[in-house]
Parts: C-alpha cells; structure tokens; sequence
C-alpha cells in the first residue's frame, strides 16, 4: 500500500467521521444507526495506521495488490449497511403495520361511540 | 358462542351490499351470536361510502395494508371484542354463507381449529383455471412436507378458526400471501387443522388477491416464505388478551 493512498484513507476516513459528528449534532442522524459508521471508520483509520494488516491478509486470500483489499473491505463494509437498512426497514414496516391496524380500531370504536352518544341525546 | 365474520374488502362496491346481505338474511341456531366486521383496506372506489350509506359495520384502514394485514385487524378486532370463533370471507361474493354452519361446526364441537372451507373435496361448484389448481396441489406437497397436514385449497380464503387461533393471528399473521402460511403456522403451532367441501361461486366483483397467480413469482414467494415459516418452526408467540 502506498503512503499516498495511506493518507488519503486516514482524511478520507476522518472527513467522513466529521460529517456524521455533524448530522449527528443537527440530529438528522440517530445515534443508534449511526454506530455501524463509526465501527468500520475505526476498522479502515486502523488499516491505513497499521498496513500489516493488509499485507497479511492479501498473502492470506492470494491478492496480489495489497490496495485491493482494501477496496473489497469497502465493498463489504457497504453490503453489511445495506443489509442493516433492510433489516431496520422490515421492523419499522411491521410497526407501521401495526400502527395503522391499531388507527383504524381506535376509529371504529369513536365512530360507534359518538354513534351511541347520539341516540343517547 | 360469539362467532365474528371477517370480511376484507378492497373496491368491492358492486358486491360488498349484497353479500352482507346475504349473511344476514341466514338463520343461526340460537346458541350463535353471528356478527359481522367489513375491512375496508383503503378502497379507492366508492366501498367506503357505499356501505356507511347502507349502515353496514365497518372498519376503514387508512392506508392500504394488502389482505394479509386487513385480516390481521380482523383477528384484533375479534380478540377486542372477546369473539370465541372468527371466520373469514371474502367480500366479492365468492363464499356462500349458507355454509358458514359447516364449517364453524368442527370448531363449535371442539373437534378441530382451524377449518377451511374446501372447493376441492367433492369438487363442485367453481374451480378456478387449471394452472391455478396446479398451483394449489404445489402448495399441498409443500405444506405437507413441512408440516405433515394435508390441505387441498391452501388458498382458500373460506375459513373458521377457535379463539386460540384468533390470539396467535392478532399477534403474528403472515402479509404478502397469508392463506397457505397461517395454515403452516397454525399446524407447526400444534393446532388441529381440517378441511370441509364448500360450493364456491365465481367472484361477483372485484379481483382476486392473488392476481400474480399465472406468473411464476407467486409460487416462489409463497413456497420460500413456507419453507422460511417451517424454520422458524414453533416459536413462542406473544400473545395479547391471553386469559390467565
């Protein structure tokens, strides 16, 4: 890996930190969902301090570039957020399922109630 | 007995009237308290203002769920309101009420939980395509193998289930393509699961749930969300209202 490309992972990396800091701030970001972000931030800033870790992989899956590597970690890294999102919009789905069951219970039994007022008054 | 009909309905307004009409003009043995919900899942006809000009009862989605969540707020609403037996059916006229005793019977007697009113057992009445029956007797291999029950009209969307069974629907109900799945729920839950002929007619109005049927994707859909239903194998299940 050459020092150019370990600079740039390390102020790509910390840019990237910054902005998240930033929404985070504004709160246009949750905490929560914006743990995995700082998680692979920390693994890719560890790469660029530590290129070892990299050499060593690449002789571990036969890559002969070392940089490679570093490109198909991004590409996981990508895949494992997006598998997340998924997985965080199938719960809110199943929530708002059941939000909009529990809306129309509720409206139904208004409806019947002023229904029963009315015929009361 | 309190017995709750369950009737989803999205753009049903040439068929919903009359068939609760026809509902309510069966006669019950006295035992039966029979009433009836309307789902309406955000029709964009005039369902909604057809059946409150009629005074039909009736709950209005606010935003369209697709049939499997509509039933699902049938099954809430039946353990809301304390019902022993809910049974679905469809809103476009296909059911025949006069066999709602047939299969409600099994459950009464305690001999079953789920019954699913059947076209294919004594085989009359409408029967659908010949693609669409392939379909089903996949279904029936499928469920089968998973479950060892064998139901011949999966899809039927005819059937009567025991209070039990109303409190596992109103906590988990499948969404996309129920009808084959809660089967496999209910049977990997343990449940006594049963099928009775039923005379089907042809929809008055309206189209079919599963209007995907001819293309492939269905049966994709439904048979991994079988096979998935059958991993998950039984689970305990939160169940609301559960009486201690």
């Amino acid at each position: 890996m050459s020092a150019s490309l370990q600079w740039l992972l390390i102020i790509g990396t910390l840019f990237f930190c910054c902005i998240i800091l930033v929404m985070l701030r504004r709160k246009s970001l949750n905490l929560k969902y914006s743990m995995i972000w700082f998680f692979f931030s920390v693994i890719l800033l560890l790469i660029a301090a530590f290129p070892q870790i990299v050499y060593w992989l690449a002789r571990l899956a036969g890559v002969a570039a070392p940089s490679n590597i570093v490109f198909v970690l991004e590409a996981v890294f990508v895949l494992i957020v997006l598998l997340s999102l998924t997985m965080i919009v199938s719960k809110q789905n199943e929530k708002i399922v059941k939000l909009i069951q529990s809306i129309a219970l509720l409206e139904k039994r208004v409806r019947d109630l002023e229904q029963q007022k009315e015929q009361q008054e | 007995m309190k017995i709750l009909i369950i009737i989803p309905a999205y753009n049903e307004q040439e068929s919903i009237v009359q068939v609760v009409r026809d509902l309510t003009s069966q006669t019950f043995p006295p035992q039966h308290v029979v009433d009836y919900i309307i789902i309406n899942d955000c029709s964009s006809d005039r369902t909604k203002e057809i059946c409150e000009r009629n005074h039909l009862n009736i709950l209005h989605l606010p935003i369209n769920l697709g049939i499997g969540g509509g039933v699902q707020t049938g099954y809430r609403y039946a353990l809301e309101h304390d019902y022993d037996i809910a049974v679905q059916m469809d809103g476009d006229g296909q059911h025949d009420p006069a066999y709602l005793s047939t299969i409600i019977e099994p459950i009464e007697n305690d001999e079953l939980d789920m019954v699913i009113g059947s076209r294919f057992i004594r085989k009359e009445g409408f029967q659908s395509s010949g693609l669409r029956r392939f379909g089903i007797k996949i279904l029936k291999v499928l469920i089968r193998l998973c479950s060892g029950v064998t139901i011949y009209d999966a899809t039927s969307g005819f059937r009567a289930v025991s209070r039990p069974l109303i409190q596992l629907f109103a906590a988990d109900y499948a969404q996309d393509y129920p009808e084959p799945e809660a089967i496999l729920t209910a049977a990997l839950q343990g449940f006594r699961i049963g099928e009775k002929p039923v005379v089907m007619r042809e929809r008055q109005g309206g189209q079919s749930s599963i209007r995907a049927f001819s293309s492939a994707y269905y049966m994709l859909k439904v048979s991994l969300s079988l096979l998935i239903c059958r991993l998950r194998g039984r689970r305990n299940i939160h169940l609301e209202g559960e009486k201690e």
